[in-house]
Parts: C-alpha cells; structure tokens; sequence
C-alpha cells in the first residue's frame, strides 16, 4: 500500500510538472511578434539562428548550464566537453571562420565539428565570448513565458519581453565558481 | 517435487532455519536474509570513494545512487563495468582454524543515458542494468579430531540486480530531482554440508541446496540541491519494495532421514523504506562527500504470515532479531585536471542489520570497508574508472564460541564513453 502511493506520489508530481511546466524547456516558447499585436507564432524548428532573435545569447546561450562548474572544466577543455558541454551544441556550432562579429555569423548547421572548444556555446566566438557575464537568466515556471526578444539594434522590444542590450566590449573570461551568486535580470 | 501450502511451509522454515544459517549451534535458530542490506557498489568511480556519491554522482550509475544526478549528464553515454570479488572466512572452532574462499567475476553494471535536447534547463532519460546486491559468500569450520568431530562447508552466491528506467529533470538552475523505476530480480544459491556426531557418535550429514529467486518492482527518487559553488545536498528514498521469493529445496541426509525430499514454495517478502542523504564540499579540485543510509531491517515482513515456531512468526522473529542500520559514508576526490587523472579514496561503515539479541548472532566486529580508486580521462570521450575495497566483519556464535571473520575485496572496472 506505501508503495503504491508512493509510486502514484511520483506520478503524480511528473505529470504536475510536465503539465504546468517547469524551469525546464525542450520546446522554444511562442514567439511574441514586435509589432504590438499581441500575436504569437510558434518558432520554426529549423530556425536555429538564434542570434537573429536573442542578441544577448552570448550571456545566455541555449542548453547552458547555469549551476555551478568548477573552475577546470574551462581552464582544461577535456573535462568541460566530457561533463559539461551539451551534446546538440555540436549541430549548431558555427564554423572557425567565424570571426567576424559577436552575432549573426554564418552557421553550419547540421555538422558536427571536428574539434569541440570546452564550455563555449554555439555562436559564441572564442575572442568575444563574455564569459564573465554567463547569469542566471530571468525565468519563470509554466509554460507561457515570454521569450527574451532584443531587437536586432539591441534597444527595444515589444510584446512583453524583457530587453537586454548585449555588451558592447567582450570582457576577460572568468571563473565561474569564482562568481558571487549572479543577479536575475530585468531588476528582480 | 513437492509442491508445498503455507502450514507446511512451517515446517520447512524450521527445518531450513536449522541449515541454511550457520547451522552448528544445533539449536539452529538463527534467523538470517540475505536480501536485507548487503548492498553492492556499482561502478569503478562510485566504489572507489566507498559509494559516498548520492551528491556527486556523475555517471550513468546516477540510476542507483540518485536519479537526479542525471541531470548533469549532457552527453548521451555508455557505461559498463565488471565487478571482481574475492570472498573469504576464517573460523575459529574448538581450537581448530579453518578458511575458505572463492571468487565471481560479473556483469557489474550497464547503462544508456540520453540527454534529452533542451533550450534550458536539463532533461535526461536513461536505461540499465545494475547488480546492487550480492549474496556471495562462504564459511568452513571444523572441530577437532575424534568421535565427536564437527565441520561444514556453506557457500552462497548470486545477487540481485536491478533492470531500470529513470529521468532526471531541472526544476531550477540549482534543483534537479529524479526517479527510478526498477525491475529487481535475481536469485541465491545456498549450498550447505555439515557432518556432525549423530546416535552413537555415528556422522551424520546434512546436505542441502536451495535456489531463492527473487522478483520485484520498486521505485527510487532522488533530489540534488547546489546551495552554492562549494556545497550540494542530495537526498532519496527508496519506496518499500515487495519481493516475491520463489523457493526450491533439496535435503539430503546420510543415512536418509523420512524429511528428505525435494520442496518449493513461494511467499512474499518486503523491504523497508531506504533513506539516503548526502552533502558534497567541493573546492577547486577536490570533493569531499559524507552520506547517511537508514534502513530498518526490523520492518521485514513476509506475506502470508509465517511461523517459526508454535507462538513466533517470522514477522516477529525479524522485529526481535533484525534492526535498524545506519551507514556513514566518506568519500574523496581530487582530479589533477591537467594530466586527466583522478584519485580516489574512501571509508563505509555499514552495520550488519542484526540486533544481537540472539546469542548465536553476535556481531563480534561490525562490518566496515575501505576503498581507493583510480580515474582516467582518455581523449575527451572515456572516462576509465578503476577500484578497489576490502570490507569485513565479524560474527561470533555466542552458544559455542565460534569466531569467523569473513572478508571481501572487490576490483570493479568501469568505463564511460560519451559521444
């Protein structure tokens, strides 16, 4: 009988979370138009540019980690890519050449790259890439919330998201366990 | 074959109690099951810091020692690995020493994880086979010379494992939680031969072998808080899981006695809650763990109920017998990460679940182990995990002062490959 509830309690709370949603994300949310229609569309699979859309992915790149790493998983790339660095990353990683600008390079998709360089996500160039300014994003739980939308221009936005301008100046990485606990954005 | 009810059942129980467990105290009332406790480590890494990782997990064994710590995985990974034991007794009998030992190499563990792709957050699934009890073990005694000369030979083996599915999600960037659901099935092989002084001081032998299998569901789930960069707890529970033990026993006795025959019979047996709770110090390169088991063995209960004698159930029998366990684990880990190297070590106490209360059944020295290991990074992709643990204990059969002291060193191999 403590079994079955027990069991029934797991179930229960999976189908809670999987309903309701959950810090956790496995499908892009809609996207909010800026065009102050108040009109979403469902994100196109096949878009995977996400810089098109999120210039501050550099600060919060997709399928990062933002708990806590240590420190050697990025001073040494062999335990960042073995523990730490997504497996999906290798199909959106943009190619070397790359180098010209912190967003909208050109992308690859669909490759696998021979190497993998540590913690460094897609579409964040090795000499731009802020890595002292990785926070945690701003997040709610459910599944209605409202993507992070940064104009092109990186100054406004509409439709309810939060704005972020991305960093003018790439800073020197940093440690991440070095870090004070990072702040929520958008003044939580 | 005899195909027997649950009043013969008694019967039997009496007759099995007398032989399956340490049968020279001739009262033959000890009361033993070996699916309570004796649990077995998985994985080379896991083994190496004595199974102190319920916060640190790492590796597809996260199946086993919490269902959360999948969430850290992000890379789809294959892990197997083999477990090497060598079991051995020393028995102090009527002045006489005897030992006795053996040794299995088995399947320790296999398992798939796959990281499910996510835009934040962490999603992981995985599937596997984990051995996590073992029933391995073996005891030789004899008396002196003479007319009234006693020795036996007992050894068990087997195990059970666990055929499970788990998934782990990210409830926020610092809480994961899993969980496990698991198929336990597996089965014990007890052989028995013991001469002892019959009428006359003419020997008598017993001989008997019995096949317990074991089958069962159960589930297990686990949370990993990061409290910050230096320090993690990790908690689970194990759900009280209902065994459906299937019994065939074989009795022979020389010169032939009227109870010989061939026996089966089926009865359930449940298990506990098992609570497990942990907290993880790390800083730079080193990890220190220290987790907690709780498990009370008293709790065991059979289903139909079964007599041991005319006024004790089992049920009671194991309330007086059997106890509660507490296990403290300690483990370390530092990572020299420039050379790919990691090393190991660690210490578990992890008391046998007897009550003393029986004087046949005296923890003589509880059970402890300690463990070192080795890791290697190779090209980026594989993780080689290498341990080794050495655990012992002492039991003392207070009605004829029979000492033995059984010992177990463990070599487990692992290895993870991530693509």
């Amino acid at each position: 009988m403590t079994k079955k509830i027990f069991i029934i309690g797991a179930i229960l709370i999976g189908a809670l979370i999987t309903i309701h949603g959950c810090y956790t994300i496995i499908k892009h949310p809609s996207v909010m138009q800026a065009d102050n229609t108040g009109e979403t569309t469902e994100h196109a699979n096949g878009n995977r540019d996400c810089v098109s859309c999120h210039q501050d992915y550099q600060q919060y790149p997709y399928g990062y980690y933002y708990g806590y790493y240590p420190s050697y998983y990025r001073d040494y790339s062999r335990w960042g890519q073995y523990y730490a660095y997504p497996w999906w990353w290798d199909y959106y990683y943009s190619n070397e050449g790359n180098s010209g600008g912190s967003s909208g390079g050109q992308v690859e998709q669909g490759s696998k790259p021979g190497t993998r360089r540590g913690l460094e996500p897609p579409y964040a160039f090795p000499s731009s890439f802020p890595r002292d300014t990785l926070s945690l994003p701003s997040f709610n739980t459910g599944t209605t919330t409202t993507p992070v939308i940064v104009t092109p221009a990186g100054g406004t936005a509409t439709g309810g998201g939060t704005v972020t301008n991305p960093p003018d100046q790439p800073k020197e990485p940093a440690k991440v366990e070095d870090k004070k606990p990072p702040k929520r954005r958008g003044g939580k | 074959m005899k195909r027997i009810g649950v009043s013969q059942l008694v019967v039997l129980f009496l007759i099995a109690l007398c032989t399956m467990t340490f049968a020279q105290s001739g009262q033959g009332d000890r009361i033993s099951e070996s699916s309570a406790g004796n649990f077995f480590g998985v994985g080379g890494r896991a083994v190496g810091m004595s199974e102190a990782v319920v916060v640190s997990v790492m590796d597809g064994t996260a199946i086993v020692y919490n269902p959360a710590g999948l969430a850290r995985i992000k890379r789809p990974e294959l892990f197997g690995a083999l477990s090497h034991e060598r079991v051995k007794n020393r028995t102090g009998f009527g002045g006489n020493v005897a030992t006795s030992d053996f040794a299995k190499t088995r399947l320790n563990g296999l398992d798939l994880t796959v990281p499910v792709p996510t835009y934040r957050g962490s999603l992981v699934v995985a599937f596997g086979v984990n051995r996590t009890k073992s029933f391995d073990r073996t005891l030789t005694f004899q008396s002196g010379g003479g007319f009234a000369r006693e020795e036996a030979v007992e050894e068990g083996s087997g195990g059970i494992r666990e055929w499970s599915a788990a998934g782990a999600i990210e409830l926020s960037p610092r809480l994961a939680v899993g969980t496990t659901l698991t198929y336990y099935r597996g089965k014990e092989n007890y052989y028995w031969n013991y001469i002892y002084p019959g009428p006359n001081d003419a020997p008598v032998r017993n001989v008997d072998n019995t096949e317990s299998r074991y089958s069962a569901v159960g589930a297990r789930v686990g949370l990993i808080f990061e409290a910050n960069p230096y320090v993690t707890f990790g908690f689970t529970v194990d759900a009280p899981t209902k065994y459906t033990i299937q019994w065939d026993y074989q009795r022979e006795t020389f010169p032939p006695d009227s109870s010989d025959g061939l026996y089966n019979s089926e009865y359930h047996l449940t298990h506990p809650f098992i609570f497990n709770l942990g907290t993880a110090f790390r800083f730079k390169t080193m990890t220190l763990e220290a987790d907690v088991g709780y498990a009370d063995w008293s709790q065991l209960e059979t289903d139909p109920q079964i007599m041991v004698d005319s006024t004790l159930s089992l049920n009671r029998a194991y309330q007086m017998y059997f106890s509660d366990a507490i296990q403290l684990r300690l483990g370390a880990e530092y990572v020299v990460p420039r050379y790919g190297i990691v090393l190991r070590g660690g210490f578990k106490h992890d008391p046998l679940p007897f009550s003393g209360v029986q004087l046949s059944n005296q923890i003589e020295k509880d059970r402890n182990s300690f463990s070192a290991g080795l890791g290697f990074l190779i090209d980026r992709i594989v993780m080689l995990d290498i341990a080794y643990a050495r655990a012992s204990y002492t039991l003392l059969d207070g009605e004829r002062d029979v000492s033995s002291k059984y010992t177990s060193d463990r070599v487990l191999l692992s290895v993870g490959y991530r693509i």
